[in-house]
């Protein structure tokens, strides 16, 4: 087993665990739960709906649901893909939601009032801004491979579609991200 | 011939098979096009991950905590009626001294009585040496069997029905149709000296009278969930019942019919489990169980008179199929996958797991008898064997009539 393989065991069976504990009601677990997800999971559904307050309701809704659901996990071990399908099936709602309940343009702008000139933050609005121009049913597969760190396979399962359609998906999603920033570069050409 | 970009970024992410892997390699080398494409793509991936790593992350445990349902915080709920809604009929008589499946069970030399699922009949075992007695007819699918030591009658759960028989000549003396079919893993609990049977119905617990010359349905219990397990306090005061599903626990005063309940996990519809009384019934323990492979099956010890509990988490492998109390104090958990798994064998105080009897041999259900009787009973191979308890040696093992499924067992005197 690759060493990657066996840290991926090794968490397998801490969330089997955790799982178990869950199952039995113990409060204390479900913080650990928390504890343990909540920085990746809000990594991910921030590149996913773009604005920070909304990925962070939303981490708080993924690990409501998870509690309520937790008897519906089937394999204790796959604790990690069944939250993070929580967390995508939520954002999808949202941004659904978001769309059409807004009065906001349609085709997501660059951020307006980011005035700053730390790179990393110019970088980072600018990635959001890119981002939300790469069609949905790509960003998703795009992040839980890139962010999540999920193979092709493992994305499949998680969003119930083949691997060759996630390729196919996360190449188109690479394609869209880099001509959505290319023009926001170019936006900012004198 | 250039690749396609699907190809390329399959190749970043590592997806691409061995050999579409090394033809692109070749190409890579040769081709600076390709190659600067490539870089692109990495530097795409750099910038994302580095963009959604910076910045602060919120720290949401205390508000999702806050937000939890206070169920989840264990106590006995105390329903806002105050009363059981579905108590029928009299009070009953609390003071009086119940005979439980346990404290009946045979003065040595006994019988012992197991129901026959596949062929509706019940049969008979000399308890001391295995041998098989005689059997009789009982009705479809007999599972639970329970013995009445101040009426000398068997009570016995058939598919739909609860049947009386006279515990010596086996022959019919009333029967009870349900209104609901009973579940397999249905049990039933005895108050003997006060006269109750109590049976799990969808939806609660029916309670039949049996100082009248036919079953009667005396009053019932609404639960709005339905148990599988009962268990009675030895006075028979408190009735305990199970549902497994919803992992809830209720606690029934029979005296004021009042009832409380608390929930010890999530609802789960896979899930199976037992519930046994200490014979102080100072404790409850529940073992729940989900149907599925990588599942470890949780064993409760609930203090009746703390209200607290402490848990045991017992190895997935081979999977429990009941629970019962022996006279020494350790919990018997039979275990099986087919092939394997004996009795685990757990000691109460603390809760941990002692070993396991003839762990070389799968069983299903188990029946505790003083003396340190523990009977084996394994509906897949269709075999009896009686244990001893104590020194966790086999007495005997035998098969039984040709194409029965033994089921379940009671011990009554000759």
């Amino acid at each position: 087993m690759t060493e990657a393989g066996a840290a991926r065991a090794e968490r397998s069976d801490a969330d089997a665990l955790l799982v178990v504990r869950l199952r039995a009601g113990d409060v204390d677990a479900f913080d650990l739960l928390v504890e343990r997800y909540q920085l990746p999971l809000f990594r991910f559904l921030r590149g996913l709906v773009g604005s920070p307050e909304q990925a962070e309701d939303l981490l708080q809704e993924t690990f409501l649901r998870a509690f309520r659901a937790i008897g519906s996990l089937d394999d204790p071990g796959l604790l990690r893909g069944w939250l993070y399908r929580i967390a995508h099936n939520l954002a999808l709602s949202a941004l659904r939601r978001r769309r059409l309940i807004s009065w906001l343009p349609l085709q997501p702008g660059r951020p307006l009032g980011v005035v700053s000139h730390d790179r990393t933050a110019i970088e980072a609005a600018e990635v959001s801004a890119a981002l939300a121009r790469v069609p949905l049913d790509q960003r998703a597969p795009l992040l839980l491979h890139l962010v999540a760190g999920f193979s092709y396979a493992e994305v499949a399962v998680l969003l119930g579609v083949s691997e060759g359609t996630v390729r196919m998906r996360i190449s188109r999603g690479r394609a869209a991200f880099r001509a959505a920033y290319r023009a926001g570069e170019n936006d900012d050409a004198p | 011939m250039h690749p396609e970009l699907t190809m390329l970024t399959a190749y970043v992410d590592g997806a691409l098979a061995p050999a579409e892997n090394a033809a692109l390699r070749a190409h890579l080398l040769t081709c600076a096009a390709c190659t600067a494409r490539l870089d692109s793509i990495r530097a795409d991936q750099q910038r994302i991950t580095r963009a959604l790593s910076a910045g602060p992350a919120p720290d949401v445990r205390a508000a999702v905590r806050a937000r939890l349902p206070q169920s989840r915080v264990r106590k006995w709920v105390v329903p806002a009626t105050g009363v059981a809604a579905g108590l029928i009929g009299v009070l009953l008589f609390a003071m009086l001294i119940s005979s439980g499946q346990l404290g009946t069970a045979a003065r040595a030399p006994a019988r012992l009585l197991i129901t026959d699922r596949a062929k509706g009949q019940i049969v008979e075992f000399d308890l001391a040496a295995g041998t098989q007695l005689r059997s009789a007819s009982v009705g479809p699918a007999p599972t639970a069997i329970l013995y009445d030591a101040v009426r000398e009658r068997l009570y016995v759960a058939l598919q739909q029905s609860i049947v009386a028989l006279d515990a010596t000549t086996f022959a019919p003396l009333s029967h009870w149709d349900t209104p609901q079919p009973l579940n397999m893993n249905t049990n039933l609990a005895l108050d003997a000296r006060g006269g109750w049977l109590y049976v799990p119905q969808p939806g609660g617990v029916a309670v039949l009278a049996l100082n009248e010359p036919a079953l009667i349905l005396a009053h019932a219990y609404t639960l709005g969930a339905t148990p599988s397990a009962l268990a009675l306090t030895p006075a028979g005061r408190t009735l305990y019942a199970l549902a497994p599903t919803q992992a809830r626990l209720w606690s029934i005063d029979i005296a004021t019919s009042e009832t409380r309940s608390q929930v010890l996990a999530q609802p789960d519809e896979l899930r199976s489990g037992w519930l046994a009384l200490s014979p102080d019934s100072a404790t409850i323990y529940v073992l729940l169980t989900r149907a599925t492979n990588d599942n470890n099956p949780v064993l409760w010890h609930i203090s009746r008179s703390e209200n607290a509990s402490t848990t045991l988490t017992l190895a997935s492998q081979p999977p429990p199929y009941d629970l019962a109390l022996l006279e020494h104090g350790s919990i018997a958990i039979p275990r099986g996958n087919a092939i394997a798994g004996g009795i685990e064998l757990i000691s109460t105080n603390p809760l941990s797991s002692t070993g396991q009897i003839d762990p070389d041999y799968d069983q299903h259900h188990v029946v505790a008898g003083p003396g340190n009787v523990l009977l084996g009973i394994n509906f897949t191979h269709s075999t009896l064997t009686r244990y001893d308890s104590a020194t966790r040696r086999i007495i005997w093992r035998m098969s039984g009539p040709v194409g029965w499924q033994p089921w379940d067992g009671v011990i009554v005197p000759k």
